[in-house]
């Protein structure tokens, strides 16, 4: 995943969560911090298949799997 | 026809049922025949040989697998869905469920069999994740095992497939079995009191709370009823499940600390509420948040998906208008909640102590209220 990459997922997940907070605590888990729910998970995964070509089926994605920023950019640079 | 986990005789035939589970669990010796053995001798006396259940779960039975074996056959050989199909195959699976709870609408008619919602659960779930490509091989009698698990045949906790299998195909060691056994019993123990302790003291004291001006107190009661009920049942059957080697997950999380709706719906009934949020809500989200309609407003789409999907899970109960009214209320509290979580500067305080004690006394007034329309009690005066 390049630098341009990173950046858009970033700005999809401030968008999402509503705070740029979570540029700088990449490691806090976004669901126990109220910043991430169903309809953020399902946002993101809109997002992801137009924005960014992944298409995940909701059910394919753990909820561990992209529970912090850390994990939801390693999550999509495994995809893309 | 006996009440699982509700009557001696239940508990009686379960012990001798599960008697050869542990002796096998305890030997570290494979379960997985031995439990296939054990759910159809269950699903004959449950469902007994003489009752006309027995036409209507055949029926299902047959109707079912030969959808999803067909289905399957099909998205094996197709890379690319064909996504009316898809819709059919879904809708096909749905089907059956649909016909029974029209037909529960007529007392008169006797349609149906136990544990044909959770039943159909199962069987939609996996037709779903055919259609994404998630499950590519299933051979019919895993497929019927799955769908059948006695255990937690007549008011689940609703599995996942995947999940499943991998328990059901695993053989553990003597260790871990013990391990599985202990737990099982533990659920078991609790279950037990839940159920015919606690459940049948709010049940008496349900009695004479009949009445409007008793109706508050009727909220709460009919609330601890229905909790301690359920939970009971949900932990004796995972605690079963256990003991024949599958771990179901737990239905029940302390529903009652719960600090905002949303919270609730990840502690209560939470594999019927995890079934719903992502075999439902999810696609019907993204597939709003698509539609033109909702072009540049995915929030405001996934808000329509959440108090639809409340509603349906509301209907799924039966289509009476009490039933109905539960989904709604729960729908509408779960936009408020959104709306209220993205827009007040007061959820910012929420991890502090006072904070979360009045969230918590909020949302249990916000729960137990939903209890009383769900009850029907306020229709019914």
């Amino acid at each position: 995943m390049d630098e341009a990459q990173e950046q858009e997922v970033l700005r999809l997940l401030i968008d999402v969560c509503g705070t740029d907070a979570i540029d700088t605590e990449r490691d806090v888990d976004l669901f126990d911090a109220g910043l991430l729910d169903s309809l953020g998970v399902t946002q993101l995964l809109v997002s992801f298949e137009d924005d960014l070509g992944i298409k995940v089926p909701p059910t394919a994605v753990e909820r561990d799997e992209i529970s912090t920023v850390n994990r939801i950019l390693a999550f999509v640079a495994e995809r893309l | 026809m006996i009440d699982a986990y509700g009557s001696l005789y239940w508990f009686y035939v379960l012990t001798l049922v599960s008697l050869p589970a542990v002796v096998l669990g305890l030997l570290g010796k494979p379960l997985r025949a031995y439990s296939r053995i054990a759910t159809v001798l269950i699903v004959v006396l449950v469902i007994g040989w003489t009752s006309g259940q027995w036409l209507w779960l055949v029926g299902f039975l047959v109707f079912e697998l030969s959808l999803v074996k067909g289905w399957l056959h099909y998205r094996v050989g197709h890379e690319h869905v064909n996504p009316w199909l898809a819709r059919v195959a879904a809708a096909g699976a749905t089907l059956p469920l649909v016909v029974i709870k029209v037909g529960n609408l007529f007392p008169t008619l006797s349609v149906g069999f136990l544990g044909i919602s959770y039943l159909s659960f199962r069987v939609i779930q996996v037709v779903l994740e055919i259609t994404d490509g998630l499950i590519t091989a299933l051979p019919l009698a895993d497929l019927t095992f799955f769908v059948m698990f006695f255990p937690t045949l007549a008011s689940g906790p609703i599995d996942r497939l995947r999940r499943f299998q991998q328990d059901a195909d695993r053989v553990w060691t003597r260790e871990e079995y013990g391990y599985l056994l202990s737990r099982g019993l533990g659920m078991l123990l609790m279950g037990a009191v839940y159920k015919f302790v606690l459940a049948a003291w709010f049940t008496t004291q349900l009695e004479w709370a009949f009445g409007w001006p008793q109706t508050l107190a009727y909220m709460y009661l009919y609330t601890g009823r229905l909790f301690f009920d359920f939970a009971g049942y949900s932990a004796m059957a995972v605690g079963t499940s256990y003991i024949f080697g599958i771990r179901t997950p737990p239905n029940f999380r302390l529903p009652f600390v719960a600090e905002s709706i949303k919270d609730f719906w990840n502690r209560w009934h939470i594999t019927l509420s995890f079934w719903f949020r992502d075999y439902l809500y999810t696609r019907l989200a993204m597939f709003l948040m698509r539609t033109k309609m909702f072009k540049g407003r995915r929030v405001a789409a996934g808000r329509v998906a959440l108090a639809l999907n409340m509603c349906l899970m509301g209907a799924w109960h039966g289509f009476q208008l009490h039933y109905l009214l539960y989904g709604l209320y729960h729908g509408l509290l779960l936009v408020g909640n959104d709306v209220y979580e993205k827009k007040s500067k007061l959820f910012s305080y929420r991890h502090h102590l006072a904070y979360r004690l009045v969230a918590i006394a909020v949302t249990f007034q916000l729960v137990v209220f939903g209890f009383l329309l769900f009850s029907g009690h306020i229709l019914a005066i």
